[in-house]
C-alpha cells in the first residue's frame, strides 16, 4: 500500500518534469516589445548604467526630493516620462509608453504611475542633456513664468495697504 | 491525589463539523471578496469618507483585538492567580487569544488604503506612534502566547509555563492599554483624549474576551457531546458578571468626567441625547441590552442556572460591546471638530455638521470575514491538536467536588 | 551640503556618471550651475508659512480654485469622499453675530499630531517647516486624519488618472496641502492660493519665511499680530490669521 502511493508520487513528479522540459524546448526566442523612440539623443546616464540601475537612481532621487527637497532633474521620474512617453500616450497602446511597455514585458509590477503622471505635461521639461528642450524649466529652477509670478505678487504686496 | 486532565482532539468527522467549516469558509470568502473590491475600486465603495475615516471594519477589528487579549484571561487566572480549576481551560484560552487577534489584524490590514504595502509597516517605524508600538505588541503577543501554549501542552516544558503565563498576562495588559491609547492619545477629538480609555478598554477586553470564550466553550462541548459541569460554568458566568459591571463603572466615570467640563457638554449631549443612532446604540445597545440585561440574566438566582440563559447573556455582552465600540469609534468621529470655539461654522467640507456615515455591505463582509477567520482557525486547531479536555464534568474540574461525590454527598449548591 | 545626491553605484559606474556630468558642464555651464543651486535642498533656517487677513478675505473662492487646479485635485461629485486641500470656512460668532470667511488648509504645525501618530513615518515635517505625506511609505491607515485637529487631510478613495506631474496623487494614500512645495523647491516665493488671492481675490494672503525677520510676513506679524486656529493645542502652526 505505502509503496504503491510512493510509486504514484514518483511517476507524477517525473511526468511534471518531462512536461516542463518539453514546454521549455518548444519555446522559440521571444520577440521584444515594440518600444517607443525616445524624444532625445542622449540619456542622462550611459545606457549600461541606466538600463541596470535606473530603479536605484529613481529610488534615491525620490527620497532626496521628497524628504530633503534636493531635486536632481536628471534623475527625476518626470525626466524619464518627458523623453520616453508620448504626450498622447495611452495605457491601451503600450508602444506609446516606454516604461509601462518594458515593465509589463519583463513582468515587473511597478506602481509609479498609480500616483505619478504617466504622460508628459503640455509644457515640456526635458532634462539638461536633451537638445530639444530648453534645458531649464525643470522643477529645480525658476523659469520665466514663475519669476514673473513672483514679481507680480511682490508688486501686489508693495502696493497693497495692510 | 492530583487529578489529571486528559486533553484530546475532537473527532471532527460529523456533518455538523464540516457544515460549520463550510459556513466559516464562506464567511472568510466574503471578507476576501470585500478586500478585493476595495482594492479594485478604492474606499469610495464603503461608507467611510474623509470625515468618518474609520468605520465598521475598525469596529470589528478592535472588537476582535480587544476580545483576543481578554480571552487569555482564563489562562492567566490559572497560571498567574493560581486557580487550579481554570487550568484545564488554559489551552483553549490561549488558542482563542491568538486566533481572535489574527482575525482582527486581518481586518485591520485589509482595510488599509495600501494593504500591499504591509511590508512598509514592518520596515519603517515611527516610535512616537502608538500604531507602531501596537505592531510590536500584537506580534509579540502572538509569539508569547504561542510559547505559552507550547509550554502548557508539552509535558517537559510544563514547569516553565507559569513564568510565561506571567509574561503573557503583563503583555496583554500593555497590549490593551496600547489599543485604548489609539484613541486616548488623540488630543484633537473631544470624544477621545482621555487617559481613562486605556483602563476602560482593559475592562472591556475582560468582559468581551470571557463572553467569546464562554460561547466557544459551550458550543464546543455541546456539539462534541463532551461533559461540561455546572461548577466551572458557574464560576465563569459570575466572573463575566463582575467584568460587565467593571466596564459599566469605567463608562460611567468617563461620561461623568466629561459632563463636568463645560467644553465637553456638546459632545456628551451628542453621544447621550440628540445624536440620532449614537445615543440609541449607547442606551439601548450598550447599556440596556449589553450590560443591564446580561447582569440580570447572569445573577438571577433561577435563570442563571439555565445554560441557554448564560449563552444568551454572553451573546448580549458581545452585541453590547460592538455597540459600545461603534459609538466610541464612529460616534467620536461623527461629532464635528471644534476648530473655532464659540462660533457657528459651515463649509463645503462638512465643518460644523455631524459627519454622515452609513456602513456599506462591503464593510460588513470584511468584518464578518475577520470573525469567520478567527473561528475557522479555532475549529481546525481543536481537531488536530489537544486543546480541549475530554471532560469538564464537575468531579474532574474541582478536587473537592470529586471528594464530595465519592463520599456520596449532594453537590453543594451555590 | 549634507545630502549626497549620488546613490551607491559601483565605483566604475560612478566614474562614468561623473564623466557624463562633466560633459554636461562643458556643453552648458549655466545650466549646470542652476542645477547645483537647486540641489541644495530646503532653504537653511527657513520656516515657510502663510498669513491670512480674515478682515479682508471675503466671499470669494479664488484660493480654493487655484489650489485645486494647480495640484490637479478634482471632484468626483461625491462630496463626502472628494479631496479638499483647502476650503473656505464661514464662521459666525455665537455671542456677537459677527461673521467672517477664511480659508483653512494644512496649518504646517511645528509639532504636528499627524507626524506623531503616523506608524511608518510617512507623515513628516521638512526642515523648512512644510508638513508632507511621503506617499511612497504611506500605507493608508488614516490615523493622521484622526489626529489632525484641522481636518486638513483627505484620503484618496478612488483610482486616479491624469495627475499633474508635480503633484503625484494616488488611490489609498492620504494627502493635504503641500504649501506648493514644487514651487518652493524651484525657488519661487509664492503659492497658488496666495497668487490667486492677489490676482483674483482680495489680497488677503501672504506667503513667506517666518524665520526671516525682514520678510513681509514677519513684518506684518510683528506689526499686527496673527492668531493660530486652536492655539490652545500648542502646535504652533505656520499658518496664521489676522482678525480671528
Amino acid at each position: 500500500m505505502g509503496r504503491g502511493i510512493s510509486l504514484v508520487r514518483m511517476i507524477l513528479a517525473g511526468l511534471l518534469l518531462a512536461g516542463a522540459v518539453f514546454a521549455l524546448a518548444g519555446c522559440s526566442p521571444v520577440e521584444g516589445p515594440q518600444m517607443m523612440q525616445a524624444r532625445g539623443d542622449q540619456c542622462v546616464e550611459p545606457l549600461e548604467v541606466i538600463r541596470r540601475d535606473h530603479m536605484k537612481l529613481l529610488s534615491h532621487e525620490k527620497d532626496q526630493a521628497v524628504l530633503f527637497g534636493v531635486r536632481n532633474p536628471n534623475h527625476s521620474i518626470r525626466g524619464c516620462v518627458e523623453c520616453h512617453v508620448s504626450p498622447t500616450a495611452s495605457r491601451d497602446d503600450p508602444s506609446s509608453h516606454f516604461c509601462l511597455n518594458c515593465h509589463s514585458f519583463n513582468a515587473v509590477r511597478m506602481d509609479c504611475f498609480q500616483c505619478h503622471a504617466d504622460k508628459p505635461a503640455n509644457d515640456y521639461h526635458f532634462h539638461a542633456l536633451n537638445p530639444h528642450g530648453p534645458g531649464f524649466g525643470f522643477d529645480s529652477a525658476a523659469d520665466s513664468a514663475s519669476l514673473a509670478r513672483d514679481l507680480e505678487s511682490i508688486i501686489a504686496l508693495e502696493t497693497q495697504k495692510p | 491525589m492530583k487529578a489529571m486532565t486528559h486533553f484530546r482532539e475532537i473527532e471532527g468527522r460529523s456533518k455538523g463539523y464540516y457544515g460549520l467549516l463550510v459556513l466559516l469558509l464562506f464567511g472568510i470568502g466574503l471578507g476576501l471578496v470585500a478586500a478585493a473590491l476595495k482594492g479594485t475600486y478604492g474606499h469610495h465603495i464603503t461608507g467611510m469618507n474623509n470625515h468618518v475615516v474609520w468605520g465598521l471594519p475598525h469596529v470589528f477589528a478592535i472588537f476582535l483585538i480587544v476580545a483576543a487579549s481578554g480571552a487569555l484571561n482564563v489562562a492567566s487566572i490559572a497560571s498567574v492567580f493560581g486557580r487550579k480549576a481554570y487550568k484545564p481551560l488554559a489551552p483553549l484560552s490561549g488558542l482563542l487569544a491568538i486566533t481572535l487577534l489574527v482575525g482582527g489584524l486581518a481586518v485591520l490590514v485589509l482595510d488599509l488604503g495600501r494593504p500591499d504595502r504591509l511590508i512598509v509597516a514592518m520596515t519603517h517605524y515611527n516610535f512616537k506612534s502608538i500604531f507602531a508600538w501596537n505592531i510590536f505588541l500584537y506580534t509579540g503577543f502572538i509569539a508569547i502566547v504561542a510559547v505559552y501554549l507550547w509550554f502548557m501542552m508539552e509535558r517537559r516544558m510544563n514547569p516553565h509555563s507559569t513564568k510565561v503565563g506571567y509574561l503573557a498576562f503583563i503583555w496583554r495588559l500593555i497590549l490593551t492599554t496600547g489599543t485604548g491609547s489609539i484613541f486616548g492619545f488623540l488630543v484633537a477629538r473631544e470624544a477621545y483624549d482621555a487617559a481613562i480609555l486605556a483602563p476602560l478598554f482593559i475592562a472591556l477586553s475582560f468582559s468581551l474576551g470571557l463572553a467569546v470564550f464562554l460561547l466557544v466553550l459551550m458550543a464546543a462541548y455541546n456539539w462534541t457531546g463532551r461533559p461540561l459541569g455546572d461548577a466551572i460554568l458557574r464560576r465563569l458566568k459570575n466572573l463575566l458578571g463582575i467584568f460587565v459591571a467593571g466596564v459599566l463603572y469605567f463608562v460611567a466615570v468617563y461620561h461623568l468626567t466629561n459632563l463636568y467640563a463645560t467644553r465637553l457638554h456638546g459632545v456628551e449631549a451628542f453621544l447621550l441625547v440628540h445624536g440620532g443612532i449614537y445615543p440609541f446604540l449607547f442606551w439601548f445597545g450598550q447599556i440596556a441590552l449589553g450590560s443591564v440585561l446580561p447582569l440580570v440574566l447572569l445573577f438571577h438566582p433561577v435563570w442563571s442556572r439555565c445554560r441557554a440563559v448564560i449563552a444568551a447573556a454572553c451573546g448580549l455582552v458581545i452585541l453590547g460591546g460592538l455597540a459600545q465600540l461603534y459609538v466610541t469609534i464612529i460616534g467620536g468621529q461623527a461629532y464635528p471638530l471644534d476648530l473655532f470655539p464659540g462660533h457657528d461654522v459651515s463649509s463645503s467640507f462638512f465643518d460644523g455638521v455631524v459627519a454622515p456615515y452609513t456602513p456599506s455591505a462591503v464593510e460588513w463582509m470584511l468584518g464578518i470575514g475577520g470573525v469567520a477567520l478567527a473561528l475557522f482557525m479555532v475549529t481546525v486547531a481543536i481537531k488536530f491538536l489537544r486543546f480541549l479536555p475530554e471532560s469538564l464534568a464537575d468531579d474532574k474540574v474541582d478536587p473537592h467536588h470529586a471528594a464530595q461525590a465519592a463520599a456520596g454527598a449532594e453537590p453543594a449548591k451555590a | 551640503m549634507s545630502h549626497d545626491s549620488t546613490p551607491d553605484l559601483s565605483r566604475r559606474r560612478f566614474i562614468t556618471g561623473a564623466v557624463g556630468a562633466v560633459a554636461s558642464l562643458t556643453v552648458a555651464p549655466g545650466i549646470f550651475l542652476m542645477q547645483t543651486n537647486a540641489q541644495a535642498g530646503t532653504k537653511p533656517g527657513a520656516r515657510w508659512g502663510l498669513l491670512i487677513n480674515t478682515n479682508v478675505c471675503g466671499d470669494c473662492n479664488a484660493c480654493v480654485t487655484a489650489c485645486h487646479k494647480e495640484n490637479g485635485v478634482g471632484s468626483m461629485n461625491r462630496p463626502t469622499t472628494d479631496a479638499q486641500w483647502i476650503r473656505k470656512v464661514n464662521i459666525t460668532d455665537r455671542a456677537t453675530g459677527h461673521s467672517r470667511s477664511l480659508p483653512v488648509m494644512c496649518q504646517h504645525c511645528e509639532h504636528p499630531p499627524c507626524v506623531d501618530v503616523c506608524p511608518t513615518g510617512a507623515s513628516f515635517r521638512r526642515a523648512d517647516g512644510i508638513v508632507l505625506v511621503n506617499k511612497h511609505t504611506c500605507i493608508g491607515c488614516r490615523y493622521c486624519m484622526m489626529a489632525c485637529p484641522y481636518k486638513a487631510r483627505s484620503f484618496i478613495h478612488e483610482h486616479l488618472t491624469d495627475q499633474v506631474p508635480h503633484a503625484p496623487r494616488g488611490k489609498g494614500t492620504v494627502e493635504s496641502c503641500t504649501l506648493c512645495v514644487h514651487r518652493i523647491d524651484k525657488g519661487e516665493r509664492t503659492t497658488a492660493c496666495v497668487e490667486a488671492c492677489h490676482t483674483e481675490g482680495n489680497g488677503a494672503m501672504v506667503f513667506g519665511d517666518l524665520n526671516d525677520p525682514n520678510s513681509e510676513i514677519s513684518r506684518r506679524l510683528a506689526e499686527y499680530g496673527g492668531a493660530a486656529i486652536r492655539a490652545d493645542l500648542g502646535l504652533n502652526p505656520g499658518v496664521r490669521y489676522q482678525g480671528l
